[in-house]
């Protein structure tokens, strides 16, 4: 008796478990079917589960659009340049602050504890950037988001972990600040600096905000700007219309199709790195949480 | 002088941060006074006129921001009370699967959508659910639940189900985590003795697990009270549309939509929303983790 319900109780939840992963997984799995399906032949509907009809013309139609393929070299230009800086000011930063006797140790750990706490807001900082002339400019991109409070305490907590024994001798053979920075800690935080990559990696790949307050101009917009813009009006139908245009007026893409490939040109990145983001964002979190 | 010149490297690699807290989180903090302004952009933060708390006694005159206040409290509150506990039986649940490599896939594909973008997020929704061809609307209509599409996007009354519908396809796997993590630590001789007295699933659950988390339990939903005037903005002002934005409105998009859309005119205003959503956050902020460590000894006697 007691063994038929434990069954019951596993099976419903087994059951249930699949269920979430199914509708976890399955929404991803559709869009990219769909994008892969021939766009006019995916208008008749009824693709759920295969591509019924293959053809790459959605993605040629983005890559044969400028204003697409700009917004994704701007995205990738805030990926790669604004995760680096940020990886550079961040451990240099924390390595200052792991040092005891640094004059400005404490001042400055006030110093960036409390904008975690407290911010102007949006529109103090909106008028603070238009007077530094970040308004339309690409560096907006970049700048605002050199620095953040947790990387650094993250990046503190690790290297204040680091045995002392490893720089003392380096400093024994009369090494100076610069040295040790250089030849002892940056090598030896490779797996930090790994986590708070992915961290800032996509949080400058998925950013709209950013782009959709600072960026008047649409030239500067990044892919998820102008995928939103998509996705709130009509304007899929215009790259339809263009590529229209250049493949002597026969119809070969619809506006729901591109937006489809859109979609998943800008998932897939992030898929690539899941598996590396899944791992590091769970010790991120519990850290995180361990620490707050 | 003597040990600044010794530290002049430390120093050095500490300016470019000291600069950049400065300029993008001190100089927005000084900004706020524009809030007690009628701030004019010519004049500038230094010369504009000072008109006291005129601007928050107007706040509460428009009806656009009691509105968005309201609509605010009324999401964060269903966000809180629907989605907060269906995450500690989801994480209950996980616990049970005793295969682990079902329930390793279950868990690494339940945190998948928390990466994407709101962007992605509500295109691939907009998708799913739309009237011509979405795979929703195809599945009620062939099991006969519904006659015709249902317009789920740009329904009034839809609107708020599907916040909470998205808001835990996107965050429930996540926020998981931490309670997962917190039943993974309960002492597993407690079940084996329940097992030998008899207890069923459900009674280890309730005697066991949930008694294993509660302090976890009553700490995140504490944090998850500091949060209440933050209803999400990305997801807002992602997945609303012109149809629901009476109902969408909160206020991060109404501050935003100010700055958008008025331009100057609703800088000292915008800027007053803010600030009052702030306050309210602090007090709320500074009240949780008073009680959370109220809470926090209590369970150490």
């Amino acid at each position: 008796m007691s063994t038929k319900k434990i069954d019951l109780f596993v099976i419903c939840n087994t059951i249930l478990m699949l269920l979430f992963a199914f509708i976890c997984i399955y929404p991803f799995y559709y869009v990219i079917i769909i994008s892969l399906n021939d766009p006019l032949d995916a208008q008749r509907g009824g693709i759920y589960l295969m591509v019924r009809s293959f053809s790459i013309e959605n993605y040629k139609a983005i890559f044969k659009t400028a204003e697409l393929l700009n917004s994704y070299q701007i995205t990738i230009f805030r990926v790669v340049v604004g995760s680096i800086l940020h990886l550079i000011l961040t451990s240099m930063f924390a390595y200052a602050l792991t040092k005891k006797h640094f004059v400005f140790r404490k001042f400055l750990n006030w110093w960036m504890l409390i904008p975690m706490y407290f911010s102007g807001g949006i529109i103090p900082t909106y008028v603070v950037m238009d007077m530094l002339g970040l308004v339309n400019n690409v560096m907006v991109y970049v700048l605002p988001h050199l620095l953040a409070t947790f990387h650094i305490l993250i990046m503190r907590t690790y290297l204040s972990e680091l045995p002392p024994a490893l720089e003392e001798s380096a400093v024994i053979d009369g090494a100076g600040d610069v040295a040790v920075y250089w030849k002892i800690i940056i090598p030896l935080s490779a797996p930090v600096m790994a986590t708070i990559a992915l961290f800032i990696g996509v949080f400058h790949w998925n950013d709209w905000f950013t782009g959709f307050t600072y960026m008047t101009s649409e030239k500067l917009w990044t892919a998820q700007n102008v995928l939103l813009k998509i996705i709130q009006s009509n304007e899929a139908s215009n790259i339809a219309s263009i590529s229209k245009m250049n493949s002597g007026f026969k119809q070969t893409v619809t506006a729901e199709s591109v937006k489809m490939a859109m979609l998943v040109l800008t998932t897939v990145p992030v898929i690539i790195v899941y598996p590396f983001l899944q791992k590091y964002f769970v010790k991120g979190m519990m850290l995180g949480s361990v620490k707050g | 002088m003597n040990k600044l010149y010794r530290q002049r490297w430390l120093i050095a690699f500490t300016l470019p941060g000291f600069i950049f807290f400065l300029v993008f989180s001190y100089f927005p903090m000084y900004g706020v006074i524009i809030s007690f302004q009628d701030y004019d952009v010519f004049k500038g933060i230094l010369h504009s006129d000072f008109v006291g708390f005129e601007n928050f006694k107007t706040l509460f005159d428009m009806p656009d921001f009691t509105n968005a206040l309201k609509n605010t409290i009324i999401i964060s509150l269903m966000k809180l009370f629907i989605i907060f506990p269906a995450t500690i039986i989801f994480a209950l649940l996980i616990n049970e699967i005793n295969t682990g490599w079902f329930r390793k896939f279950v868990q690494t594909t339940s945190y998948l959508p928390y990466f994407v973008s709101w962007v992605i997020a509500a295109g691939i929704w907009y998708k799913l659910l739309s009237i011509d061809g979405g795979v929703v609307n195809d599945l009620l209509m062939s099991l006969h639940i519904i006659k015709e599409p249902f317009y789920f996007v740009a329904d009034q009354n839809a609107f708020y189900p599907l916040i909470i519908f998205t808001e835990a396809w996107k965050g429930m796997g996540f926020s998981a985590i931490i309670f997962i993590a917190a039943l993974s630590g309960i002492d597993m001789q407690l079940y084996e003795a329940a097992r030998v007295d008899g207890a069923s699933r459900f009674r280890q659950i309730w005697h066991i697990s949930l008694p294993g988390i509660k302090n976890t339990i009553v700490l995140m939903f504490i944090l998850s009270v500091s949060g209440l005037l933050r209803a999400g903005q990305d997801q807002m002002w992602t997945m609303s549309n012109v149809t629901v934005q009476h109902k969408a409105e909160i206020l991060d998009t109404l501050v935003l939509r100010y700055l958008k859309d008025m331009g100057m005119m609703g800088y000292s205003i915008g800027t007053a929303m803010g600030i009052f959503q702030a306050f309210i956050g602090l007090v709320l902020f500074i009240t949780c983790n008073y009680i959370a460590k109220a809470a926090k000894s209590d369970s150490i006697i």
